[in-house]
């Protein structure tokens, strides 16, 4: 089973309707989505950061993680939600 | 255009903008919002304990138009912004946003945005730094041009991204002309 990790910001009020989202597109596929708030819970958010560039030359916002592994882009973005869902199904790489 | 002073009494108003008046024409379904609007709350007054006013609100017809907020480094390094290495973190606020809404002139509105709060450095002692994570190209967000402009300069090149700094005068430098409105001064 695959396991969602959405690490965002709780500076943006739009993240839980993304992270809502996120269930959504991975329900079907019986994944687990967990939520990680950045501020409150920064030492697991940067495990998960560490290997990207947020922060040093990217910002935050929200990101996700599909088995550990980095999904970059947008969730408001269309493009962002394909590569989501190839990654639910074992694309990408 | 009215520009206010981002505080408890026009938080609201600062959330609506990412909520409802979102540059990419995306509004977020109410259901949604509620929730994300008390997250951003506890957040904001957990800033507001270190720093206030925490930015500003543009607002015209009761609707807002343009913000700029700004937080300790500290924080706004746990919420994933990239922020600068240089300088100590306890002097430093950094930029964590500006954004306009949709349908604005974003360039003019970002412009005044930056402008309102270079004036207004001195509300923001004993910080010695407002800094942010911006970017060299032409970009919708963090343009570095329209810090530049405004006398923001390179304090750390990153490439594709720069963290760009500019002092805050020393308390008692400024005039205090702006220590009203319930803004607590330095």
């Amino acid at each position: 089973m695959r396991e969602v990790t959405v690490v965002y910001s709780p500076q943006c009020p739009s993240n839980i309707h993304f992270i809502n989202q996120m269930r959504e597109l991975a329900r079907p596929y019986g994944a687990e989505v967990e939520a990680i708030d950045a501020f409150e819970e920064h030492e697991r958010a940067a495990e998960y950061l560490k290997g990207t560039p947020i922060g040093h030359t990217r910002h935050l916002f929200i990101t996700v993680f599909v088995d550990g592994r980095w999904v970059p882009g947008h969730p408001g973005n269309p493009r962002f939600r394909d590569d989501f869902v190839e990654a639910l199904e074992g694309g990408g790489g | 255009m009215e520009i206010l002073p981002l505080t408890e009494e026009t938080m609201g108003l600062e959330m609506d903008l990412c909520l409802r008046f979102h540059p990419s024409g995306y509004a977020v379904p109410e259901t949604d919002a509620v929730e994300g609007r008390r997250a951003k709350e506890g957040f904001l007054r957990r800033v507001f304990e270190r720093v206030r006013p925490a930015g500003f609100v543009a607002v015209e017809s009761g609707e807002p138009v343009a913000l700029l907020e700004l937080m300790p480094r500290e924080f706004a390094r746990r919420n994933g912004y990239i922020t600068g290495e240089l300088g100590e973190d306890g002097e430093t606020l950094t930029i964590a946003c500006l954004e306009v809404a949709a349908g604005r002139d974003r360039k003019r509105v970002m412009d005044a945005m930056v402008a309102h709060v270079v004036e207004r450095l001195d509300l923001f002692a004993p910080y010695r730094a407002v800094e942010v994570g911006a970017f060299p190209r032409d970009v919708d967000f963090h343009p570095a041009w329209v810090y530049e402009k405004h006398g923001f300069e390179v304090a750390e090149d990153r490439g594709i991204a720069l963290v760009l700094s500019v002092a805050v005068p020393l308390a008692g430098v400024g005039n205090g002309s702006q220590c009203k409105n319930g803004v607590r001064c330095p």
